[in-house]
Order: structure tokens, then C-alpha cells, then sequence
């Protein structure tokens, strides 16, 4: 492990030409260059910090990457007006002036060579990666690789040959104004006093729990796909494990098309809650592998990713499949198939060529704008991004709208039933039981049907987990009292995201161990089960209930072919907009779906009815 | 991004969201400690439901000593901690030492704070000192935790921080898998006082992250008592538990 590293602004000098860099050791770049004629190397600043060295750096460089040439015996010239030029840019980033010097260093060029032997196998290493030093050394650890010399030596010997990308961690846009360049926010970066570098320091807020990004860090990134176009094309096949509905067979073909035709470069799935985007997919992947493309498939939750890749591995056994998640065990594991929550993407540069993003509209994805620059960066040149979701938001739509967006649309279920269209139940007495008080005769009434009448189990769906935790206990208690036959025991359980015992709860009301499961927003997605009806309390709270939210929640239920015609209800004391809209947008789908022809012919009887309703 | 002033003038016109400090959820924050309800509730079951060792401060079913305790006395009087390594704590120091999360240190300074008010005798405490790092790991991490947790706890309590006294001199290992005698011998020799002066006759509080088997905290306190401190009083974001939760 080790501190921040220094780096100096250089010109080093042939005879009559020049070129600008910056190096924490000068023997180094003087070894790497005296084959093109460099021989001695004269320091313009004292060792600053990546932060402040690169910009310089950069500000110096310009287009044609620092070279030049100069006359016999202007050489002092040359470098007093490259000091006047970073003096006017330091101005620019609050560097003192005192930090600008001409020095010429004391070299002793052969040492690089032993150390260049290793810069192919870190290039292998950090492929289609963007790290900082810390995680490369845990990286090199993890793959047993024991380099013998200085992991910075290598890295910087790879830079100078333009095969790593480094840049600074946090990099400053003028006086006091910063941004990260992994997370690419500038919002949240922020001075910290830092022991590594010995002054006051920056740090990016904002993408902190993924490590700290420094002011004195850089970040190292080696672009993935660059050979792999030379590869010989292969037959890639996805092993169907079942037989695709004409709805998504349609949406399958569309996919691979327009993995092989070369001008789009994204495509929007919007499919209907529990359509199986997923095996959709196969065949576009299968036709990426088949070029020779690593596919990233990125979910925004980690229960989903988990789920997701015992189905990609069911479809590809002979292709290597990663899961990546925060607690995963195969962070620097490499394959061709990755399939990651949205924020261990963050560590992947210009590596895939096709991007399947699922539940683009899913938290935290949709109000980080991290996550999805990350998205972007992970995608290599040329490379292509699905969208997948049930609810695209308005930016996505208005895109397609315009036509920049093509869209490929899955209205149907693949059992061929109609999504439920929720009810709206209005009910002026719901504060009662926020506070915990009365619980309303309509929701009574909602449990007693599903329980008694439907033989189903039910998803109470609340706002906050305060509320969830009074809402248990009620409904438990209604439980004891007619009209209900007195259940005892456990039949009511309450999970919300911090709940230790997550998992377990959710894993026996999967079993069908108890019948109601009260929960915030944490289940809208990725829980199917067999038999269950969904009641959405207090829907009209619509800044935590809005539209997409309510249509997840809905698509929880009627997921089975035994169960297909599960029920939904939006209680609320008022209708709100996105009560309404969530209910238009599922009716739309429906209807598109019987127009298409994707629906079982009884399901012209199912709609009709909910209509008359 | 807005200056320093237009910011603040931002923030009387439109007050920032208030979200709980330690896991940064947007339920409110309760009045006094400025945690959400589910981290209040979860820091208090272990208070409710368990005792301290009324020496190491590790949890354990019954009143009085922990076996280890009352096999052998820590050197320091008594040791204060918020809670077990487990749960909201065991996350905000996972955040602050590893993810660089300084913000983490306030409200795990603070908790800290109430605890040792309620548990120490704060007349008896002249300086706080934190449990220092090497200066390799420190250049490494960029801060020393403890550090940072005695800054707020200091803010606190109205004592003195006192830095640089106690010294680490060896680089150890990480003692995260190691057992607690390999603990001690890996300590051994480790820390040293720097200015004897400062500590003489004084009441010290020590002040690090976790209390795993007590190695450190005995290490650190063996040389300061040494060096002449009075008295070493102990104090822990986070602790051990002694016994199976289930009993």
C-alpha cells in the first residue's frame, strides 16, 4: 500500500525537438524516449499531485500532445515561455507560483527496461478496467501476479506508450470548482484534510461507497475491445429453455437485428411486468458472442443481478458468465459474459459491445447520474445499449417520440393473460389507520377476499416504514376478529429495507408460509409468486406512489399461469394522477396486446368484463 | 456549483432535507440524536436487552463481569462503547475507515460522546487520545479514524485532543484474522509515548474505532501507564458481545 504519488511537469530535449509530460520518476520517461532522441529532461514544477500535475500538464500540451521542435540554442527560451504558460494556467487552479522551477534532472536511463517486460501483462490485467492503484494492487493480488517492481513504474511505462488512459481522480475546472472523474459529478466534491499528501485535499462525496476518489489519486483506464475484432467469428447458441410466446418471439428477432445491422446503436424494450424481457434477450447476446463482443447485462439491484445470472448461465454453459456485486466473490474474475448492478459498472472502461440494461427506471439508477455515465463509459467504441423496462420514463418516451429511440414493444404476458388492471378504491377513512387507529371496512374486506375468497396470499404495499410497522400490527390483530376465523400465529410479516431478516421473510412468503406480507416499495420488483393479490394503501402519497411505481406493484400480481387474473387495488383518499395514469398506461398495454393478437382468446371475456367494472 | 455564502443564503430559503445521520435515509430524524427511528431503535435493543461488562464493556447477558474480565483485569479502569460490531454501527465504520466517509465520524463521534457521559466519569478525563496509526497505513488511508471519531468526541465533552503523543512504531499486520494471543504478540512493543510531559499524572481517555479482544486498547494503555498517566479509561464506537444472542 501506498501514499499519493507526485508527478513533476517535464520538457524533455533532443537536439532540435521537444515534448511535454509529467513523471514521478524522470529515468523513466528518459529511458522510454532516448530511443526517439530525448536525452535529458529539465523539471518545470516541483512534484505536485496528480490533481494539479495533469491540468498543468495538459494545459502545456495541447493538440499536438506536447511535441515540437525549437532552434539550436534556444532551448532556455523554450522553457522560461512554457513556464510563463503554466503559470497562466495555475492561475487558473489556485497553484502558487512558488511550485514552478527549472531543474534538470539526474537520470539514469536504463532501469526501464526490466520494468517494461511486465507492461503487457498489466495491460492484460486492467483491460476494459478503470481502477484506482489500490484496487490494481488488490487486482494483481487477487490473480496472483507478483510483479517485482513498482506497480506505478509499470503503469506510468504503459501510459508514456499510450496504451493506459490515467487521469486525475478529481480534477479541477477553475478556482474552487472540481470535478470526479469517475463519477463525473462535480456537486459533491469537497476539501478534506489528508494525511497522504500532507494538505488540504478534495474528496467526491458522491461516489463514496464505492472508496474514496482523492485530489492526490489518479485513476488508470485501458480501453477493452481492441483485439477482439481480430478474432475468427464463432456459432453462438442460447440453449431456450422455454418456448418463447409470439410476443416476445417477435421482440427476440428485433433484438438480433439490431445487434447485427451496424446503424443503431439503442433500441428500448417497453414489455409489460412479467413478460420475460429476460429471454428476450438470449438471441442478441448469443449473435454479440458470436463476434466475439463482451456483454454486459447491468441491473440496479443486487437481488435481481443474483437471479439473472442463474438464467444467463442456464442459457450459455459453455460461455463464461460473472456476477458482480457489492459482496460478490468474483469482482476481478474476467469472462465474456458480465452480469453486474449498475454500480460495480463504475469500474469497467470502453469493455463492451453490447449493453442490456434492465429496469432502467428502477432506483438508484434513475436519480444517479453517476450510475448512468458509468453505464455509457463501460460501453466500448461503437458498442450498443438495450433498455429495458415496464415503465420508461418521460425523458426515454419523448426520445422515442422524436424517433431517436427506436422501441420494441412486449404488451403481453408469455401466458397470454392480461396484466390486472387495478382498482381504485377510495376510502375516506385510510388516516385512521396510518395512525394506526382503525383499519376501513373496504380494506378489510380487500384481505378477507383475497384470504378467504381467493385462497391467495397479499402484498400490502404501504409508504414509510413507520407506517408499515403499525399496519402489521392492525391488520394482525383485525386477523383475531370476525369476519376473519380467528387466525393465530404469524400470518402477517413486515420487511423494509434495513430489515436483518430480509431475505428470510421473503424467502418463506415465497414458500407460502404466511399469507400477507406488508412492505414499502423495496418488493415492487423482481418477486414473483404463484398466488397473490396486490393492495397498494395510501396510494395517493404520489411522491413516493407515482405512476411507475404503482405499475410495478401491480405487475406483481397475475405473474403465473395458475393464477393469471390475480387482483390489484390503489386505496387511497383521493385519486391522484398517477393513480390514474398507472391504470390508463396498464389498460393501454392490454389492449394494444388483444389488437396485436398476443392474448388467449378468453381474454377478450377478461377485459370486456373489467371493463363493464 | 454555488459560493460558500450564496450556498448558505440557499439553504435559509430552501432548508436542505434532513435525513438520519448515520445511514442517511430520509426518515426523520428524531430531535436529540439526529438519527432515524429504525437506527435509534437498533442502537437501543442492545442496551435494553443486554448488560455491559462493568469493565470492557462487551456485551453480556447477565450484570457484573465478562468471564474474560473476571479472568484477568484489563490495565485501564473502564471501557465505554455505543454497541456491538454489528448492524447501523458495524456499516458506519466500514464506510468511514474504508470507504473514506469523514462525515461517518460525526454521529459515531457523537453517540460516542453520550455514551461516555453516561458511562465514565468525564471529571476524571484531562486529554483524549486517539489509538494512532503507522505512518505507512496513514499515508495509505489519507486520515487515522480514531483521529477524527476524538475530534468530534472532544467537540462533545469539552476536553482536549491530544495528538501525536502516543505513536505507533511498528507497521503490523491487519489483526482482523488473527487470535487473540497472536493479537498480543503482534502489539507487542508496537506504540510508545512521545512526550512523556503531556501525560504524567493525567486522566487519559483512549479513544479508537472497535474493541475486538481488548489487545490494542491494553497495549496502548500498558505504555501510557508506563509514561506516567493516572489513569486509562477506554472508549469504543463499537464492541464485542461475549455470548450467543440467542441465549
Amino acid at each position: 500500500m501506498t501514499g499519493c504519488l507526485k508527478y513533476s511537469v517535464y520538457i524533455a530535449a533532443g537536439s532540435s525537438h521537444y515534448r511535454a509530460g509529467y513523471t514521478h520518476d524522470p529515468s523513466l520517461d528518459v529511458g522510454f524516449f532516448s530511443s526517439q532522441g530525448y536525452k535529458d529532461i529539465y523539471l518545470l514544477t516541483c512534484p505536485l499531485v496528480p490533481g494539479q500535475a495533469i491540468p498543468l500538464y495538459e494545459s502545456i500540451s495541447g493538440e499536438g500532445g506536447g511535441k515540437g521542435t525549437f532552434a539550436a540554442g534556444t532551448l532556455d527560451q523554450l522553457l522560461e515561455g512554457k513556464i510563463r504558460e503554466l503559470k497562466g494556467a495555475a492561475r487558473k487552479f489556485k497553484i502558487p507560483a512558488e511550485v514552478f522551477q527549472i531543474k534538470k534532472a539526474a537520470v539514469d536511463s536504463n532501469g526501464h527496461r526490466r520494468i517494461f517486460e511486465y507492461a503487457p501483462v498489466m495491460e492484460e490485467v486492467l483491460r476494459g478496467r478503470i481502477l484506482f492503484l489500490t484496487e490494481i494492487e488488490r487486482l494483481l493480488y487477487f490473480k496472483k501476479l507478483r510483479l517485482g517492481v513498482e506497480t506505478e513504474d509499470v503503469l506510468h511505462l504503459l501510459c508514456l506508450d499510450n496504451k493506459c488512459v490515467r487521469l486525475p481522480a478529481i480534477r479541477p475546472l477553475g478556482r474552487n470548482r472540481f470535478i470526479c472523474s469517475r463519477c463525473g459529478q462535480s456537486d459533491g466534491v469537497v476539501p478534506v484534510a489528508c494525511a497522504s499528501c500532507g494538505g488540504t485535499c478534495y474528496h467526491c462525496e458522491n461516489c463514496l461507497s464505492m472508496g474514496e476518489s482523492r485530489f492526490c489519486q489518479s485513476l488508470y483506464a485501458v480501453p477493452g475491445q481492441w483485439d477482439r475484432s481480430r478474432l475468427p467469428v464463432r456459432q453462438v447458441e442460447p440453449k431456450m429453455l422455454v418456448s418463447l410466446s409470439p410476443a416476445q418471439e417477435n421482440a427476440s428477432r428485433a433484438l438480433r437485428q439490431f445487434v447485427l445491422q451496424p446503424e443503431q446503436r439503442e433500441k428500448l424494450v417497453w414489455a409489460a411486468c412479467g413478460a420475460g424481457k429476460t429471454e428476450v434477450t438470449f438471441r442478441a447476446i448469443a449473435e454479440a458472442l458470436s463476434r466475439r463482443q463482451k456483454v454486459l447485462f447491468a441491473i440496479p439491484r443486487k437481488d435481481a443481478v443474483e437471479e439473472i445470472v442463474v438464467r444467463i448461465r442456464r442459457a450459455f454453459p459453455r460461455i463464461s458468465v460473472v456476477c458482480l456485486h457489492g459482496t460478490s466473490r468474483e469482482r476481478f474474475s474476467e469472462a465474456e459474459v458480465v452480469v453486474s448492478t449498475t454500480h460495480q459498472v463504475m469500474r469497467f472502461y470502453s469493455s463492451f459491445g453490447l449493453v442490456i440494461l434492465d429496469e432502467i427506471d428502477a432506483y438508484p439508477y434513475n436519480t444517479s447520474p453517476m450510475l448512468q455515465a458509468g453505464i455509457m463509459r463501460a460501453r466500448a467504441r461503437g458498442g450498443k445499449i438495450i433498455y429495458m423496462t415496464a415503465t420508461p420514463s418521460e425523458e426515454l418516451l419523448k426520445r422515442h417520440k422524436k424517433g431517436e429511440l427506436d422501441c420494441v414493444w412486449i404488451p403481453a404476458r408469455y401466458h397470454g393473460y392480461p396484466v390486472p388492471e387495478p382498482e381504485l378504491v377510495i376510502e375516506k377513512r385510510l388516516p385512521l389507520m396510518e395512525a394506526g387507529d382503525k383499519i376501513p371496512e373496504s380494506v378489510i374486506n380487500i384481505i378477507h377476499e383475497t384470504l378467504e375468497g381467493d385462497l391467495a396470499q397479499l402484498f400490502i404495499f404501504v409508504p414509510t416504514v413507520e407506517t408499515g410497522f403499525r399496519i402489521a400490527r392492525l391488520v394482525e390483530k383485525v386477523l383475531k376478529l370476525p369476519p376473519f376465523n380467528n387466525f393465530e400465529g404469524g400470518w402477517v410479516q413486515f420487511c423494509h429495507s434495513r430489515d436483518g431478516n430480509r431475505e428470510e421473510k421473503l424467502a418463506a412468503f415465497r414458500k407460502g408460509s404466511y399469507p400477507i406480507l406488508v412492505t414499502t416499495t423495496i418488493c415492487e420488483r423482481g418477486l414473483t409468486l404463484p398466488r397473490v393479490n396486490v393492495l397498494v394503501l395510501f396510494a395517493d402519497r404520489n411522491k413516493i406512489f407515482d405512476s411507475s411505481a404503482l405499475i410495478q406493484m401491480a405487475g406483481r400480481s397475475g405473474r403465473s399461469r395458475d393464477y393469471p387474473t390475480g387482483k390489484v387495488w390503489f386505496a387511497g383518499s383521493r385519486y391522484t394522477s398517477e393513480m390514474k395514469r398507472a391504470r390508463d398506461i396498464i389498460k393501454k398495454m392490454n389492449r394494444q396486446a388483444f389488437e396485436m393478437g398476443f392474448l388467449r382468446p378468453e381474454a377478450e371475456f377478461i377485459l370486456e368484463r373489467r371493463g363493464r367494472c | 456549483m454555488l459560493g460558500g455564502w450564496l450556498r448558505e443564503l440557499s439553504e435559509l430559503v430552501l432548508p436542505a432535507v434532513t435525513s438520519c445521520q448515520l445511514c442517511g435515509s430520509r426518515r426523520r430524524p428524531g430531535k436529540n440524536s439526529g438519527l432515524c427511528c429504525i437506527c435509534q431503535k437498533e442502537i437501543d435493543y442492545w442496551d435494553e436487552n443486554y448488560f455491559q461488562c462493568n469493565k470492557c464493556g462487551r456485551y453480556i447477558p447477565t450484570q457484573g463481569l465478562c468471564v474474560k474480565c473476571s479472568e484477568e483485569e484489563p490495565p485501564f479502569l473502564k471501557a465505554a462503547a455505543v454497541g456491538p460490531y454489528r448492524g447501523v454501527l458495524k456499516e458506519g465504520i466500514y464506510s468511514l475507515k474504508f470507504r473514506g466517509d469523514r462525515n461517518a465520524a460525526k454521529p459515531l463521534g457523537r453517540l460516542l460522546a453520550l455514551k461516555i457521559r453516561s458511562r465514565l466519569k468525564t471529571d476524571d478525563i484531562d486529554i483524549i487520545i486517539p489509538v494512532p496509526l503507522h505512518g505507512n497505513k496513514l499515508q495509505a488511508r489519507g486520515f487515522n479514524q480514531a483521529e477524527l471519531l476524538a475530534r468530534e468526541v472532544a467537540r462533545e465533552i469539552r476536553k482536549p485532543v491530544a495528538h501525536n503523543v502516543l505513536l505507533k512504531k511498528i507497521d503490523t499486520p491487519a489483526q482482523t484474522h488473527l487470535s487473540q494471543r497472536e493479537r498480543e504478540e503482534n502489539l507487542r512493543q508496537a506504540f510508545f509515548v512521545n512526550t512523556v510531559d503531556r501525560v504524567k499524572g493525567k486522566g487519559v481517555l483512549l479513544l479508537d474505532d472497535i474493541f475486538t479482544t481488548g489487545s490494542t486498547a491494553s497495549e496502548c494503555t500498558r505504555e501510557l501507564l508506563e509514561a506516567g498517566a493516572e489513569k486509562v479509561y477506554v472508549a469504543t464506537v463499537a464492541t464485542g458481545i461475549h455470548f450467543s444472542p440467542t441465549e
